[in-house]
């Protein structure tokens, strides 16, 4: 029974990531006719990384919302974009990328296709890492600020030059659905989907390339995850470091050793490979 | 509570008051139209 | 009365910003229904000024120009072929060509041609006038040296226009009588791509 229950739990997390995604994005009249939804609920951040210009997103992107907010003029901080992320991130930490995020779940689903081998990292992983945090600073934060034009307005960096799953939700359909913005594309979209297509291949034979090196939202959530409301502790009393949850963890973490990395989605898969039991999600009111 | 909610509190409360001073200083309303506007930087046209 | 032109007022921001394939009528019904105004808006819109099935998509409109100064459709006489781009302060791909249709608009100035421009972006939810807006339109028409005429979007007289956009920049070309002629063009173009456009289009309205 405890066996079916652990199965069940293991599917609720696919379950939910499914839910939100359909229901964040269930404008579906923008899809047929190649436009986008714009409801008072665009005033609102969704949790991850949903391009509000996907045909069917009923919220706008935190991403994105931060880089518009401080490419406009006169603004020197982004105060109401920052706000949600603090909040989302105080409070879920990394259960965001794990639960919430639509991309997180493609990456996911693309994983489950078989392949000859799959690998638990890219070689440079140990240096990779890091590349989230840089993707940060420069394409979503500094370039946006400072990288005006004559009349001191910036651009999105990160959404025009990397983000795939803009390119995925938003770029694909639109331009599929919408004869106008079809003769527009030009070299820039070539590339957009040529860096979407190198992350879908690696999806593939690796879990979640975008997430672990490139996904600056993550990076920011993942500051938050040793005092997220959300968060693993190690009962020092069950653990018998055997490492099981190290070797199940698809992020390569060392649970036992660092059980809120900022590496961590919070997919739970360790707590259910744990012969003791010994990680548990802390409780915070007791 | 324990005490090792505090930061997460802390930054909760920081958090709302962040979103209701961006609702002031009329972020909210840039985030709005942004969100409206089909972006063509985002998908790659620019 | 006034409540029905501010259902329309809404709803032609709402088609401002939502993409239709050309086809002018229909978005405004279904986004009728997000809005959840009443169904009789479009039969109310069909009979709103300069917008007959017979006139074309500027055939006779009235609004101001960026300094309040009364504009209508006799604007388009005089020159065959008039380009309007449509433009906002927040975008960077529209700012970018701006000089560089300024300086089209001076090379043609002797031709059958003009360029107008329109910053969609300033007009408050309410249909009216936003003064910062104006100014912030004001600023970037200065730095880009983009000097030609600039109007204002008419949620009255413009609704044919306006729901052909669903991004910016978007420009359309018109003839003399406010009928679209060519395609309508989404995205930023270099200057050259943008002249042998307009060459085309001198031929074609010169004939």
């Amino acid at each position: 029974m405890a066996d079916f229950i652990r199965k069940i739990k293991g599917r609720g997390r696919l379950v939910t990531q499914i839910l939100f995604a359909a229901f964040t994005n269930s404008y579906v009249r923008g899809f047929a006719k190649g436009r986008i939804f714009t409801g008072k609920t665009k005033y609102v951040c969704v949790p991850g990384l949903n391009c509000y210009s996907c045909p069917g997103a009923l919220g706008a992107c935190p991403l994105g919302a931060l880089q518009n907010t401080f490419a406009a003029r006169g603004y020197k901080f982004a105060f109401y974009a920052t706000g949600f992320l603090l909040i989302i991130g105080a409070v879920l930490g990394r259960v965001v990328c794990g639960f919430l995020c639509p991309f997180g779940l493609i990456q996911d689903l693309i994983y489950k296709i078989p392949f000859v081998r799959k690998f638990k990292k890219l070689p440079a992983d140990r240096v990779l890492k890091w590349l989230k945090y840089v993707l940060l600073v420069l394409f979503v934060i500094l370039l946006p600020l400072f990288a005006v034009d004559a009349t001191g307005q910036g651009k999105p960096w990160f959404c025009e030059y990397i983000c795939p799953s803009g390119t995925l939700t938003a770029g694909i359909p639109l331009v599929l659905a919408n004869k106008a913005l079809r003769s527009a594309i030009g070299f820039l979209y070539a590339w957009k989907i040529a860096v979407l297509s190198v992350i879908i291949l690696l999806s593939v034979v690796i879990y979640r390339p975008f997430c672990r090196y490139i996904c600056p939202l993550g990076a920011i959530y993942g500051l938050f995850n040793p005092i997220a409301l959300y968060r693993f502790t190690i009962d020092p009393d069950k653990c018998i470091k055997c490492g099981e949850c190290e070797k199940v963890c698809k992020m390569n973490v060392s649970v036992f050793k660092k059980p809120n990395s900022a590496e961590c989605i919070r997919c739970g898969d360790c707590r259910r490979a744990c012969p003791t039991g010994a990680i548990k999600v802390q409780k915070p009111f007791k | 509570m324990s005490a090792k909610y505090r930061p997460a509190a802390v930054l909760i409360i920081i958090g709302i008051a962040f979103i209701v001073l961006g609702i002031a200083r009329n972020e909210a309303a840039d985030v709005y139209r942004k969100a409206i506007n089909i972006c063509l930087e985002c998908m790659g046209i620019g | 009365m006034k409540k029905l032109k501010f259902i329309i007022a809404m709803t032609v921001i709402g088609l401002l910003l939502s993409a239709c394939s050309g086809n002018a009528n229909k978005p405004s019904q279904s986004s009728m229904s997000e809005q959840k105004s009443s169904e009789s808006i479009s039969s109310e819109a069909d009979t709103d000024v300069g917008n007959t099935s017979e006139s074309g998509m500027l055939s006779s409109f009235t609004t101001v120009d960026i300094d309040q100064n009364k504009v209508d459709s006799s604007v388009l006489k005089g020159k065959k072929l008039t380009m309007v781009n449509i433009w906002a302060t927040y975008c960077s791909p529209c700012i970018n060509e701006m000089p560089e249709l300024a300086e089209i608009s001076s090379e043609y100035k002797d031709k059958d041609f003009q360029i107008i421009g329109m910053p969609i972006d300033t007009l408050n939810s309410d249909g009216s006038v936003s003064d910062d807006q104006i100014k912030e339109a004001k600023s970037v028409i200065d730095s880009t040296g983009a000097d030609y005429l600039h109007i204002l979007p008419s949620l009255d007289s413009m609704t044919e226009l306006i729901s052909t956009i669903s991004a910016v920049p978007t420009t359309v070309f018109v003839d003399e009588n406010g009928n679209q002629i060519g395609d309508t063009y989404v995205g930023a173009k270099t200057k050259e791509d943008w002249e042998s456009v307009i060459d085309g289009l001198l031929k074609e309205v010169e004939k």
